[in-house]
């Protein structure tokens, strides 16, 4: 099925949806497929992370599974691999606290040492453990005392936050459920950040030179989460510009995978018709691109990241 | 004398520019127009934190959440941003303000010869000072602004 564009030249469609209906809205974060240079490598880097889930490994010729729970974590191979290392994009794992210091002196032991930062989201203000996989994308290990998803949320880096979390609230069905940056609480500690004394992750603070002053400051850089069941997602303020796929490619990895308890036709049919722009347009414009596979659509944000929600049979 | 010419917009600190936003609008009926410092291109060229523009009626507010070297909210600089409805307009803001429990005093009279007949005082919630009012010259026609001429 063909991908859903906007028309500009096209005169303004009156009455199109600037909700969804709550029946429905993606559920949860089901997993991810992201692409890899080496299976065996991968697998041997992410079985002690993946070990206490309580989950399997499922291995075939093009891809390598880990399934635990309602999550999957899917490896394809590629020659030439995507992963975003340095960005904001990170696949955060639940990991008992009591397991953390053992795995990451183990992690360290293959050569795998690992930064500890803290977030501002409310559950990710302590000290977490990140690092980069074999591949490059960056893995958050989140010290964990209670038995949630093992994938607890995932983050993608948006070069317009408004357009993505338009997108993922009014197409989608998640909901907001953290700002950071929009309040003036959220610039304290931002003099010991610049100062090397907050270990705050890079990805959540920025230096802004002042288009008046020409002076540096430290600032927020804002960030949402946005909520789907027990699991979310954070969408981050990209500081520059990163090379997207091409223009009108819906599918494609690495890709977040979604699920929603709805029909695969009940989703299509208000994809067809939502608008997620975050302009009154003054024409027929802000529609999702996606297409349509069996019980699975895929999408692309607006930050070029590829999603895919899988919807019930 | 500076000679301006017409009030242009407002920046207005919101201590949480959501808070502010859902209160402009909920409450007051105000429109987004733009957000600022929410994509890549406006944060490179060095526009700060995140500031969005509303218009209310014919006029242009801009949330500012306040930076680090001053946080008060901006009672402190004095403004107080009045604005009108008709006299028919303005028992229903009252009805609506106390439906959604908020605060306000008032309504206050004003003297029969001059140009208010009610107002009401009212902050958002940043702190800023807002009042409603009725015209008793609402019927009157006003003249319109003359731009300067180049």
């Amino acid at each position: 099925m063909a991908a859903v564009a906007g028309d500009p030249t096209a005169s303004k469609a009156p009455g199109r949806p600037t909700k969804i209906d709550p029946a429905l809205a993606c559920q949860e974060i089901s997993g991810a497929t992201l692409e890899v240079a080496d299976f065996a490598v991968t697998r041997a880097f992410y079985a002690p992370i993946f070990a206490t889930s309580g989950g399997s490994w499922d291995a075939k010729s093009k891809s390598t599974r880990f399934q635990a729970g309602t999550q999957t974590i899917e490896f394809v191979r590629r020659a030439r691999p995507r992963s975003y290392p340095n960005a904001a994009d990170h696949w955060s794992y639940r990991v008992r606290a009591t397991a953390l210091p053992p795995l990451v002196d183990q992690l360290a032991e293959q050569g795998f040492a690992p930064e500890w930062w803290h977030e501002d989201y409310p559950a990710e203000r302590g000290l977490s453990a990140y690092l980069h996989d074999p591949t490059g994308h960056r893995v958050q290990l989140l010290p964990s005392t209670d038995g949630g998803p093992f994938l607890d949320h995932a983050a993608l880096e948006q070069h317009d936050l408004e357009a993505a979390e338009f997108f993922y609230t009014r197409a989608l069905g998640g909901t907001v459920t953290f700002s950071h940056g929009w309040d003036a609480r959220d610039q304290l500690g931002l003099d010991d950040w610049m100062a090397g004394d907050d270990p705050s992750a890079p990805f959540t603070r920025r230096v802004n030179i002042s288009y008046r002053t020409k002076r540096p400051a430290p600032m927020p850089l804002a960030h949402v989460f946005v909520t789907f069941g027990s699991t979310r997602l954070g969408l981050f303020l990209a500081p520059t510009h990163r090379q997207e796929p091409a223009p009108g490619v819906v599918r494609g990895t690495p890709r977040l995978t979604l699920r929603a308890r709805c029909s695969a036709s009940d989703l299509e049919a208000h994809l067809r018709i939502v608008n997620v722009s975050p302009v009154d347009l003054k024409y027929d414009g802000g529609y999702v691109q996606f297409e349509r596979a069996g019980n699975d659509l895929f999408l692309r944000d607006p930050g070029g990241h590829f999603v895919q929600v899988t919807c019930r049979a | 004398m500076a000679d301006v010419e017409s009030l242009s917009h407002t920046a207005i600190f919101a201590p949480n520019i959501r808070e502010a936003e859902a209160f402009w609008e909920g409450t007051l009926g105000a429109h987004l127009h733009n957000r600022i410092s929410l994509n890549t291109d406006d944060i490179r060229r060095g526009r700060g934190l995140p500031h969005t523009c509303w218009t209310l009626a014919d006029y242009l507010i801009v949330f500012f959440v306040p930076d680090r070297d001053d946080r008060e909210p901006g009672v402190k600089n004095g403004f107080s941003h009045g604005f009108a409805v008709s006299r028919e307009r303005f028992g229903q803001v009252l009805a609506m303000l106390q439906e959604r429990d908020v605060a306000f005093t008032g309504p206050v009279t004003h003297p029969e010869a001059g140009p208010l007949g009610e107002s009401i005082y009212l902050a958002d919630t940043g702190g800023n000072r807002l009042e409603i009012c009725w015209r008793r010259d609402e019927a009157a026609s006003y003249s319109p602004v003359v731009m300067a001429s180049a």
